[in-house]
């Protein structure tokens, strides 16, 4: 009996784990370890174990899915930080201009200390002239988005987008045009990403 | 109507939740599995347990409740959780403002009640 509960436990957790693609490596873990501990908590207090008691214990813990909702819905409607995360994004991408080198190396910082980003997003845009990747742009586009959109909205919003930087690889070429286009427009930083959107989606 | 009284109650238990969390801290610390089972006492406060992790993280990362971990008479040790200082006065203004609320709506639906 028991590997039949430790499957479905471990896959509980795995799936838990996935949902939770795109949140910050260490908050996940938490989630994840949490959960975990709960788990072990509820098992122990069964009076026996068997393969419904463990279905019954995983079906009041609630689906992943809502979890993994539940955390965009605690985190993604942030007050504090996202302001940041648009300062972060203008100074990457034109900071350079404004500032000569401090006005990016600015943007850097911002980039690194906002909870935004994943740690590969992060390294991404901490490269010089990463303003003209794919993944900087997707990125940009998220928080953009997050920033125009009501609150019950947003969650969905970073839902979708969590997965974009890894399907925006295919769209180098098309983005450097993008970028160009968008350098020209850069002194209005809230009306480009709602062209480039459209441009992208159509 | 249904589905509209539906998302109104979703809509306060969301607000209200983490007050009722702070509550359960209020006087004892408590570790994860036993703080979701109480809130689960309530009925209708948690759909699923699950959920309660979240908000956990969350207050946490506001400040209004710390965590330590503790040796468990048996088993693994276990994560407690904690009121702070800053949660405590969160709750003292919530309790204030929910009594004024609650006494303002009762005083409309109760008395039109037929």
């Amino acid at each position: 009996m028991s590997s039949t509960a430790d499957k479905l436990i471990d896959d509980y957790l795995k799936r838990l784990n996935r949902e939770l693609a795109g949140f910050p490596r260490a908050r996940r873990r938490e989630l994840v370890d949490e959960i975990s501990e709960h788990i072990a908590e509820a098992r122990a207090d069964l009076e026996s174990e068997n393969e419904a008691a463990i279905r019954t214990l995983l079906d009041r813990l609630g689906d992943p899915e809502d979890i993994a909702a539940e955390a965009r819905e605690r985190f993604g409607a942030r007050s504090k930080g996202s302001g940041w995360d648009v300062v972060a994004l203008i100074m990457l991408l034109v900071g350079g201009v404004i500032l000569p080198v401090i006005g990016w190396i600015i943007g850097v910082v911002l980039l690194w200390v906002s909870e935004t980003w994943t740690t590969r997003e992060k390294l991404v845009g901490s490269r010089p002239g990463a303003s003209r990747c794919s993944s900087t742009q997707s990125a940009t586009r998220r928080v953009m988005r997050c920033g125009r959109r009501g609150s019950t909205t947003r969650s969905r919003v970073r839902r979708s987008s969590f997965r974009e930087p890894r399907r925006a690889h295919g769209l180098h070429g098309s983005c450097h045009a993008h970028c160009r286009r968008r350098s020209a427009v850069s002194h209005r930083p809230e009306e480009r990403p709602v062209a480039h959107r459209r441009s992208t989606i159509s | 109507m249904v589905a509209q009284q539906d998302a109104l109650l979703a809509q306060m238990r969301r607000g209200t939740l983490q007050y009722c969390v702070l509550s359960l801290l209020a006087n004892e610390e408590r570790y994860g599995f036993d703080l979701v089972r109480g809130l689960a006492e309530m009925d209708g406060m948690v759909t699923s347990e699950g959920t309660i992790y979240p908000l956990l993280s969350r207050l946490r990362r506001d400040g209004l409740v710390e965590s330590t971990w503790q040796e468990s008479p048996a088993g693994p040790p276990r994560r407690y959780y904690r009121l702070t200082d800053s949660g405590r006065a969160a709750l003292e203004g919530f309790r204030l403002e929910w009594r004024r609320f609650r006494d303002a709506v009762d005083h409309f639906v109760e008395r039109t009640e037929t």
